[in-house]
């Protein structure tokens, strides 16, 4: 004969339970917080740099514009090494047709200071306004997957470049910054550009 | 995920998929509507044979406080994974252990927790403002597809195979556990541990998709599909699998339609307005064939 | 063989709300033992106490004549909604393996849940939501699902409320089945004509064991009247007759 014993059924262990994961969670979080800090803030930039967080709204509007027009110019400079075999970055009047902003002319265009846009060199693109009101004159490296965007934050009357590459050092002494992204700081711009360009009439 | 990435580019280029598609965060919603759609449909059904839906609405609400703590604590703005998770699974935990040990009526109970969350995450979040930019905040409450890295959709693979691992084999008895849990108890079903567990696993998916549904609506879409099946299907397993392919579509029209009609609103709104289509067509449906 | 049952001092409180005091008794294996008395008496506590339903003190244990066997429950009611598709093979599948219900339904599971429902007369609706059949027809379904695992202890509460005499019919020649298999039946049962069909052991509960015998003892005449009188015996004051709970 077996004699199973019945248990009454009370509610200690539940609590127990309970207690038990939530301060399990507690001292998970705990352990894992000093590990998954805000890493951009440490991150140290150099003098000619400029990071993103720090731009005005005026600026993040073009350079969220730059940024999806980045991606397509690199889609075309791929398409046209695949399908054409020809090394070719797309110059302006292509963007122009492509009905690519911030290069085409419209209101946002005006909004932004009428940028006078050129393409430099191959895979260089740059903007100078003519108004003061607005974004400031802006470089366009899309040599790299990563978009390399250049600000003339300081300088009144940058000069036009010349040349056909880009020179980091000639850039540097001449006054220009580089802007940092943060990794996913760049999706917020986009965010930013989304609701820009919505309200524009195109 | 970037051989998916230039698969898509090459469906674009073939003129399958339409533009937007070769834009790298398009393809990421799309996978991540692929992978929580199934899951949310799945996970609705006991919602609301449990009767849940508020609850699940609390959960995300708190998931508004838990981002704000996170980014309290130091967190980066764009991913306070650590903050968010421990405050909503705690939340969770005692909201439920409080209506087990307490008479409180649920209704009141939930409204009381879900107004607290909701209260101390707003005041959290204005605290912390200065640190993120405004469209975090609309990121945080509605979702939005532009956000999600790859980073966010490991996270969201592995927490959804977790979880679908943990559904398969205790399902039947997180049901039976809901209908009688006296049967269940005698079957030897330790009805306890499958009550905490489906609260977590709840929790878990509420968490994994506030980036793309937003905190606010998130708790809808554990309920919209499965009401939705519930009126169109006669059996559980069909009214399992309709809420799950209901909550994907929903999901998946949600994050493409705005972006292919350059319509600027939140995916989370989106997806349950499709979502929502969907029940009073249902509904309506149900009423002519009964009329 | 079914197992006997050994209570010792059970008792059942509520915070001041006095359940079950002290019941001592042995019920015998192998026989139909029916609990009755009045309602709020404490029949259907005792009946979870014995299933570890409830945080009662005292000790209860299960003699096993070999080795443990299974346990079937029909409870009062289960709450099954209208509205919910959930079917009568769904709740019957749900209680047999852990195989989801949205997942593809094995046969041989099906086949044994068809074969309950055919001892209950229900195997015709396997298709039917739980929450559209009457309470009798639930009922029914509710003891089919006791019946999966071949229980050696059958506990029964209140089992023919709301049934239909067909349904009465097939509960009580499964009872006559099972009590011929020697297994032991426990059941809460109000219907006086129906209980000494069953030929059991009767125990009348109010608060405490009242009554203990056979039906021919018990069920007698000029005991059936106060049988469901809220009579209280002995030193238990009068104060406050156990009330609500069951």
């Amino acid at each position: 004969m077996i004699s199973q014993s019945v248990h009454p059924d009370d509610g200690g262990r539940e609590g127990k339970w309970v207690a038990l994961i939530i301060l399990t969670i507690l001292a998970t979080a705990a352990l894992l917080l000093p590990y998954h800090q805000n890493a951009s803030s440490e991150k140290q930039l150099a003098s000619h740099q400029i990071s993103i967080k720090d731009l005005p709204t005026v600026e993040l509007a073009m350079i969220g514009e730059l940024r999806l027009a980045h991606e397509e110019i690199r889609n075309i400079h791929q398409d046209s090494l695949e399908f054409e075999g020809v090394d070719a970055w797309p110059d302006m009047a292509e963007l122009d047709e492509l009905w690519l902003a911030p290069f085409i002319i419209d209101k946002s265009w005006e909004r932004k200071g009428k940028h006078a846009w050129r393409k430099v060199a191959p895979a260089l693109y740059q903007g100078i306004p003519a108004l003061t009101t607005g974004s400031v004159a802006v470089i366009l490296n899309s040599q790299a997957a990563r978009p390399d965007v250049w600000l003339a934050l300081d300088m009144r009357n940058p000069a036009p470049m010349m040349g056909s590459t880009l020179n980091t050092a000639e850039l540097i002494s001449a006054g220009w910054k580089q802007v940092v992204f943060t990794g996913d700081a760049i999706a917020n711009v986009d965010q930013a550009d989304e609701t820009h360009t919505d309200k524009d009439s195109h | 995920m970037d051989t998916i990435r230039h698969w898509a580019q090459l469906g674009v280029d073939a003129g399958w998929l339409s533009e937007s598609f070769s834009y790298s965060f398009m393809v990421n919603a799309v996978v991540a509507a692929i992978l929580l759609g199934p899951l949310l449909g799945g996970l609705g059904t006991l919602v609301i044979a449990k009767r849940l839906a508020f609850f699940s609405e609390a959960v995300g609400h708190a998931a508004l406080t838990g981002i704000a703590l996170g980014v309290l604590l130091g967190e980066p703005a764009e991913n306070p994974i650590i903050g968010l998770f421990s405050f909503c699974m705690i939340f969770a935990l005692l909201l439920h252990f409080v209506r087990n040990r307490t008479n409180v009526p649920y209704d009141t109970l939930v409204g009381v927790f879900l107004a607290f969350a909701l209260a101390v995450g707003a005041a959290l979040l204005m605290y912390v403002a200065r640190k993120i930019n405004i469209h975090m905040l609309e990121n945080v409450l509605f979702g939005s597809i532009l956000t999600i890295t790859d980073y966010d959709l490991l996270i969201l693979a592995v927490t959804c195979g977790v979880i679908l691992l943990v559904l398969i084999p205790t399902f039947n008895r997180i049901l039976l556990t809901c209908i009688s849990p006296d049967i269940a108890k005698v079957r030897g079903y330790a009805t306890n541990f499958y009550d905490y567990l489906f609260v977590m696993m709840i929790t878990l998916v509420t968490i994994a998709s506030v980036k793309i549904v937003g905190a606010v609506l998130v708790g809808a879409l554990l309920l919209i599909p499965g009401a939705t099946a519930r009126l169109l299907t006669k059996n559980m397993g069909s009214f399992v699998l309709m809420s799950a392919l209901l909550a994907t579509i929903s999901c998946l029209i949600g994050t493409i339609l705005p972006m292919e009609l350059k319509l600027p609103i939140p995916s989370g709104a989106a997806i349950i307005i499709v979502s929502t289509s969907f029940f009073l067509t249902a509904t309506c449906y149900r009423i002519v064939r009964k009329g | 063989m079914g197992p006997a049952i050994r209570l010792q001092n059970v008792g059942l409180k509520y915070g001041d709300n006095v359940i079950l005091e002290d019941i001592s008794h042995y019920l015998e294996a192998g026989q139909c033992h029916v609990i009755m008395g009045p309602n709020g008496g404490g029949k259907t506590s005792l009946l979870r106490s014995i299933l570890g339903l409830t945080p009662f003190t005292g000790a209860i244990d299960i003699q096993w004549p070999e080795h443990k066997g299974n346990i079937g429950y029909v409870p009062q009611k289960a709450t099954f909604e209208s509205s919910l598709p959930f079917t009568v093979m769904d709740f019957i599948l749900l209680n047999q393996s852990r195989n989801p219900l949205f997942w593809r339904k094995r046969k041989k599971e099906q086949d044994h849940a068809l074969a309950q429902l055919d001892r209950v007369g229900m195997a015709n609706r396997t298709d039917r939501r739980m929450g559209q059949l009457s309470g009798g027809e639930q009922q029914r379904v509710l003891f089919a699902q006791s019946l999966l695992d071949n229980p050696d202890l059958l506990v029964l509460d209140e089992p023919t409320t709301g049934m239909d005499e067909q349904g009465v019919r097939y509960l009580e020649s499964l009872i006559h089945e099972l009590v011929r298999e020697n297994k032991t039946i426990l059941a809460v049962h109000h219907d006086v004509s129906a209980v000494r069909r069953l030929d059991g052991q009767v125990h009348v509960v109010n608060r405490q064991l009242v009554d203990s015998g056979p039906v021919s003892e018990v069920l007698r005449a000029d005991k059936i009247e106060r049988l469901f009188n809220h009579y209280t015996g002995g030193n238990v004051s009068t104060l406050n007759p156990a009330q609500g709970v069951k």
